[in-house]
Order: structure tokens, then C-alpha cells, then sequence
């Protein structure tokens, strides 16, 4: 945690996606809000599958948020990488 | 287009996609489906958390297509529901995304999901061929006759469907196969050497 404080190291999607489920919240959390759109698709799917598991439905709305946050971090990495 | 004809395309499909990147045995590995996932530009996340009845979702939209399946998957589940999802990318990619556990496996699209990855692995053709081969007849066919067949073709079809495939065929139902052991039925038959397919990743 320390090398992440002074910038050594830098969480990856993977770590972020650990640190979200231990404070409870979406792994959005940690990207500013301008960047994360609102995912309409995905909002019509999750209200269609209401057979689901309970758990299954929020594991499946968690994997949509990370693939939202995966695009954002790639999409970062490409812009400092110019 | 009813809904046998819709079936019926399905499985023309998923012959189609075997001939154009060869596969030529009912044995088809990760490494094949990788390889098809690559051409087709979808991306796949094995997803570590746990999950109860969900084995793969398929999701589409601005951000490309991608496949989410659950990392413990044993290795035939998985090739299996990666044919499954294909299926999804191949022919339903407009209604963007989708989820597959049992909630849903009685939609159409799911069916016909089913039906693509069976035959994707093990053409209907061939495998009612092979069963006959060893003797599997209509009203016929014991876990033994399984066990031989997955043996003697070396399919990675999982035998849950392998089942569904002998009731549909009209060689058992289902039922018949319900507490079936099939690790120790390999074992009783081909003795503690016999290994199912190894992992490919």
C-alpha cells in the first residue's frame, strides 16, 4: 500500500477490483464520474433477469462495471503511453 | 423461420465454423476455441469470484464483444460454454448482452445455444454414427455405452451433454442417466489409468 502512496507501483484493474469488494462499493468508484457513462444496455438486462441468483445478478453487474473500468484504464494507459 | 428451422440453422452454422477453422474431430480443445475467439475479435475474461448457476455471459456493445466465464470451470464445461457463447456472438450479437444459467436455458436463443456448441463439438451426425458403431441402439443405451463412446471418439463433450444428446436422439431418455458416477464408471471400466482430457491452459 505504501509503494502505492509514493507512486512505485500502481494498482492494476485487478487490484482495484479487490480493494472495491473490501470497501463494498463499484470499481467506478475510483475513476472520475465525467468518464463513466451510463451503461443503458446493461441497466434493461439486469432488470430482464430477475430469475436470476440474487449473488449471480450482482457478480454479473460487478463483471460490466470492471469491463467499463477496463476500457477507461486502457484507455488512459494508450493516452500517456502518446 | 420456425422454430425446427431456426434449430436446423443453428447446427449448419456451427458445421460451417468447424470446416473454416478445421476442426475435423469431435475432440475440440480451448486452445481451438481461443484461437476461433481470437479471429473473431472477442476478448475473454475468466472471472475469479464466485458465481452459483452462472457459467458465461456475452457482452456487446461500443466496447467490442467479450465473453466472461467462470474460471473454475473444469475444462470440457468450459469448452462447452464457450461454444455456447459463440453462438451468441455469431447470431445474436444486436440484442448486445446476455447472460446463460438456468433461469433462461428454456428461451429459444439459449436452446439454440445449446444446440451450436454440441454440434460444434460433436456433429449430431457423427456422434449417432459412433454410437451405432459400438452398438448404442434406440432404447439401448446404458452409462457404459457413454463411457465407450467418449473413450473410443475422445470427445471433450461433457457427459450432461452427451445425455442430452442419446434422449434426443431417441436412445434413452435422460432420466435413465440422473445418479450416473461417471469418474467411477470410467475408472470401473478402464481402470485407474483412464485420464480424461488434459487441461489445455
Amino acid at each position: 500500500m505504501s509503494r502505492w502512496e509514493t507512486g512505485t507501483y500502481k494498482p492494476n484493474l485487478e487490484d482495484l477490483e479487490k480493494l472495491s469488494r473490501f470497501f463494498g462499493v463499484s470499481v467506478l468508484t475510483f475513476f472520475p464520474k465525467e468518464v463513466v457513462s451510463h451503461d443503458e444496455q446493461l441497466t434493461a438486462l439486469l432488470r430482464a433477469a430477475k430469475e436470476l441468483d440474487p449473488r449471480d445478478l450482482d457478480e454479473l453487474r460487478r463483471f460490466a462495471e470492471f469491463r467499463r473500468a477496463q476500457a477507461i484504464f486502457t484507455k488512459k494507459g494508450r493516452k500517456k503511453d502518446k | 423461420m420456425n422454430r425446427g428451422e431456426y434449430y436446423e440453422s443453428v447446427r449448419a452454422l456451427a458445421r460451417e465454423v468447424r470446416a473454416q477453422h478445421n476442426l475435423a474431430t469431435p475432440r475440440v480443445l480451448r486452445s481451438d476455441l481461443r484461437r476461433i475467439y481470437r479471429h473473431e475479435g472477442i476478448k475473454i475474461v475468466l472471472w475469479p469470484y464466485k458465481l452459483r448457476k452462472l457459467n458465461g455471459a456475452y457482452f456487446f456493445d461500443a466496447l467490442g464483444a467479450t465473453v466472461m466465464l467462470r474460471k473454475d470451470l473444469p475444462a470440457e464445461p468450459m469448452v462447452f460454454t464457450m461454444g455456447h457463447e459463440l453462438k451468441h456472438h455469431l447470431l445474436d450479437r444486436e440484442s448486445g448482452h446476455s447472460f446463460c444459467d438456468v433461469s433462461n436455458e428454456n428461451n429459444y436463443i439459449e436452446i439454440g445455444a445449446e444446440i451450436f456448441a454440441a454440434e460444434l463439438i460433436f456433429p449430431e451426425d457423427e456422434f449417432a454414427a459412433a454410437a451405432r458403431t459400438i452398438g448404442i441402439r434406440s432404447g439401448c443405451c446404458t452409462p457404459e455405452h457413454l463411457v465407450r463412446l467418449k473413450h473410443e471418439t475422445k470427445t471433450t463433450m461433457h457427459y450432461a451433454s452427451m445425455v442430452k444428446r442419446v434422449d434426443f436422439l431417441g436412445f434413452a431418455p435422460s432420466t435413465q442417466f440422473a445418479k450416473v458416477g461417471w469418474r467411477k464408471l470410467e475408472e470401473r471400466i478402464f481402470g485407474p489409468t483412464f485420464r480424461r482430457p488434459k487441461r489445455t491452459s
